[in-house]
């Protein structure tokens, strides 16, 4: 793999941006996982502070609530982020079907 | 402690930098216009710009820090991890791709692309420079404080002063990281990262295999006499006698012994029956540190390596480990599963230390550091640790606390001059989010592994008492030289990756924001360029002197500050900007300044900066409690809609 191309140095940066209507879609999707997010999180911190004796529980898995929960935040952050990828790709086949903004 | 050379680790160290700075004069060669030195072209790689996201993001903070603060007291130091990692989903689904459709070189083109003022420009530039100052300072402490383990180099008199190993590591990563960033800017920095990212997230990985093989065992020794837990009478039956309490140790829950044979003293901390396993006249030993005439005494012995002389022990030790499949008791467990590793730990019992001063009645200081037998199942639940332990009792003052650092971490990553910076790198929207979405499976996975090494460091018997930023690489020593040379010099490129990209950052916002845009000095691209550099070694300089100045300060906790103030200043402006049209561009600048100047004040009138910056009792500070993002943040956001009201343009007359 190169590095940066060998003509890169008198390119300016490269914008090769998406269509406004199909940035706006996608910015819809983003907000709709945010709030889905947002909310798992606020509930974590919640029970963090207000419920100690729920996150201390054992469970069949072998950790505690608090761990599996922890580690849920950070594995749903990632499968959140890969269903982004595919709705935003499916967000551009649809908008290319509808004629690409034209 | 006192640490041993690693000639090995020395050499691996030098063997990265030298790689580093390699290709860092290649690269130059060939980024020589604006475009390259800020942006990279926009022609990154997404996967690359994505691993480069780990190595930007992952700093000293992250590795050192959060693996210490689990080490001694479990769950609260991983509450860190979730929180930083949850700031990324606020990067990819809010502020990402706007930024990128927006912006050109710097968070404030992006601010600054609908209204064109001299306002934004320089409160964005004003913003970004304390944010990347502030973040570097944990940055340089981390890497002095790393420097120690590696070369035990006497320290160097210079006539009026002395350079310890401490600051040579803070001056050698400060000149490295301005070499980097000078010669190729945004491509080699990029670079760096990547390749550090990738090698933090693979030899941890590689260290929580071995953790997990090894698995959890009663057979580690640490701690002086191996933790010796004796009552008071058999101490008085083997020669002990009580000193009398004196000064500060008055009321304590301490009782000095002195050797009626060696007159030397011990000190015994009364841990009564915590775990109501045993009776309440149990004490246990601790060790002592006093400094006298400049120099460090333990438990009464000059610290060294020479005849009578002592120093430090490792601790971190479990003392019972739970009952087997048929209710035997085990001295180990044998390899254990991810989650069977929680499970044992859940149910064991463990020693782990706590320190407390002590002003001794001539005026000099004590600090004690004692073991505590704590249950597995109390460390594995948030609240272990001093900075969240109001978590636990019924206090409203604790729990805003705890909610403003939480908001904070969940704000403050995509507020981070330094982070958004690198989504000029690529080339379109889709590579900004195709990236950001590499570096969350590249941080989380890191995350997760951040749980496994500090809670192995926690019991592996070797932990310094006095630094808990030195856990992840002792806890590499445990499996040998070579790991613990190869985690000592990842965690120094991962030093050098975090410093170069705030330094671009800050660079960024002197040449391109406040010199181009602000002052309207007319450059070409050539004297842009070299704008930047100067300003990447003036703001390099400044780093170098204030990780020296700062020096005794935790280094998660500046970094937690750090995200306070960037979520206070930038949040709000991001976010209006993108969903309110009737943000103007006095309610951006005063939503900027407002959120900066009152996390500033409000972290600098906070317990926290009583108690280490001006030594004065923190029960007095103006503020009640440390975090200011709970109340800075939406005062960024009142501000901003205010001022944006009292300005809103009028209404063009319509024709009658």
């Amino acid at each position: 793999m190169k590095l940066i191309p060998d003509d890169a140095a008198d390119r300016p940066t490269a914008h090769a941006d998406e269509h406004l209507d199909l940035s706006a879609r996608n910015s819809r999707t983003g907000l709709w996982l945010f709030a889905v997010y947002l909310a798992t999180y606020v509930v974590f911190v919640g029970m963090a502070a207000y419920t100690p004796g729920i996150m201390g529980q054992p469970t069949p898995l072998g950790p505690n609530v608090a761990i599996l929960y922890g580690f849920g935040l950070i594995f749903g952050a990632v499968l959140l982020a890969m269903l982004y990828m595919f709705l935003c790709k499916r967000n551009a086949d649809q908008f290319e079907r509808e004629g690409g903004g034209r | 402690m006192i640490y041993t050379p690693s000639y090995l680790a020395i050499g691996v160290f030098a063997f990265f930098v030298l790689i580093v700075l390699g290709l860092s004069f290649y690269l130059g060669a060939k980024a020589k216009s604006a475009s390259g030195y800020y942006a990279a072209h926009g022609e990154i790689p997404w996967f690359v710009n994505g691993i480069a996201f780990a190595g930007d993001y992952l700093s000293a903070a992250s590795f050192l820090g959060i693996c210490g603060m689990i080490a001694f007291y479990g769950y609260d130091g991983f509450l860190y991890s979730i929180g930083f990692l949850a700031g990324w989903i606020v990067a990819l689904f809010v502020v990402a791709e706007p930024l990128k459709r927006m912006g050109k070189f710097t968070f404030a083109d992006a601010l600054d692309s609908k209204f064109h003022s001299k306002g934004i420009k320089l409160s964005a530039a004003i913003s970004t420079l304390v944010v990347s100052i502030f973040y570097l300072i944990p940055q340089m402490v981390g890497a002095g404080a790393l420097i120690k383990p590696l070369l035990s180099l006497p320290p160097i008199p210079l006539g009026f002063t002395t350079i310890g190993q401490f600051e040579i590591g803070v001056v050698t990563v400060g000149a490295v990281v301005i070499l980097i960033v000078v010669t190729a800017g945004m491509v080699s920095t990029t670079w760096v990262q990547f390749i550090k990212g990738a090698l933090l997230v693979l030899f941890c990985t590689v260290l929580t295999g071995m953790i997990l093989q090894r698995g959890l065992t009663v057979e580690r020794k640490g701690g002086p006499k191996d933790v010796a837990r004796w009552t008071k009478a058999d101490l008085e039956l083997a020669g002990l006698k009580v000193v009398p309490e004196t000064g500060g140790w008055k009321g304590k829950p301490y009782v000095r012994y002195r050797n009626l044979a060696s007159g030397k003293i011990s000190v015994w901390r009364d841990n009564g029956s915590e775990t109501g396993d045993v009776a309440a006249d149990f004490v246990n030993q601790t060790i002592y540190v006093t400094i006298k005439d400049g120099k460090k005494w333990i438990n009464g012995l000059p610290q060294g390596k020479e005849e009578g002389e002592t120093d430090f022990q490792p601790v971190g030790t479990i003392k019972v480990l739970g009952p087997g499949d048929s209710g035997e008791q085990r001295k180990s467990t044998g390899p254990l599963s991810p989650f069977a590793f929680f499970h044992e730990l859940q149910n064991s019992e463990i020693y782990t230390w706590s320190a407390e001063k002590i002003k001794e009645e001539d005026g000099s200081e004590t600090t004690v550091y004692y073991p505590k037998l704590t249950k597995g199942a109390n460390l594995l639940l948030p609240g272990g640790s001093p900075t969240f332990a109001d978590l636990r009792k019924d206090s409203l003052a604790g729990k805003l606390n705890f909610f403003s650092l939480m908001l904070a971490l969940f704000g403050g990553t995509a507020s981070l001059p330094h982070i958004l910076i690198r989504y000029y790198t690529v080339k379109d929207q889709a590579s900004a989010r195709k990236s950001t979405m590499v570096g969350i499976a590249a941080i989380g996975f890191f995350y997760v592994l951040t749980l496994f090494l500090g809670l192995g460091a926690m019991t592996s018997g070797v932990l310094d008492p006095t630094d808990s930023n030195m856990a992840a690489p002792l806890l590499a020593r445990s499996f040998g030289e070579l790991p613990f040379a190869v985690i000592s010099a990842i965690a120094f490129t991962t030093v050098l990756g975090t410093v170069s990209g705030l330094i671009l950052a800050a660079s960024g916002a002197v040449a391109h924001d406040l010199l181009t845009s602000f002052l309207k000095m007319e450059l070409t691209d050539h004297e842009k360029v070299r704008a930047g550099k100067i300003a990447a070694v003036v703001v390099g300089a400044i780093a170098i002197v204030l990780g020296i100045l700062f020096k005794n300060f935790n280094v998660s906790f500046l970094v937690g500050w750090a995200f306070n103030v960037a979520a206070s200043a930038n949040l709000p402006a991001l976010v209006m900007l993108l969903f309110w049209k009737g943000t103007t561009k006095q309610g951006i600048t005063w939503g900027i300044f407002a959120g900066l100047f009152s996390s500033l004040a409000w972290v600098l009138a906070s317990g926290e900066a009583y108690k280490n910056i001006y030594g004065l009792d923190p029960n007095t500070a103006v503020v009640p409690f440390s975090q200011p993002a709970i109340v800075t943040l939406p005062l960024g956001f009142v501000v901003l809609i205010v001022a944006s009201l009292l300005t809103r343009p009028k209404p063009a007359a319509t024709a009658t």
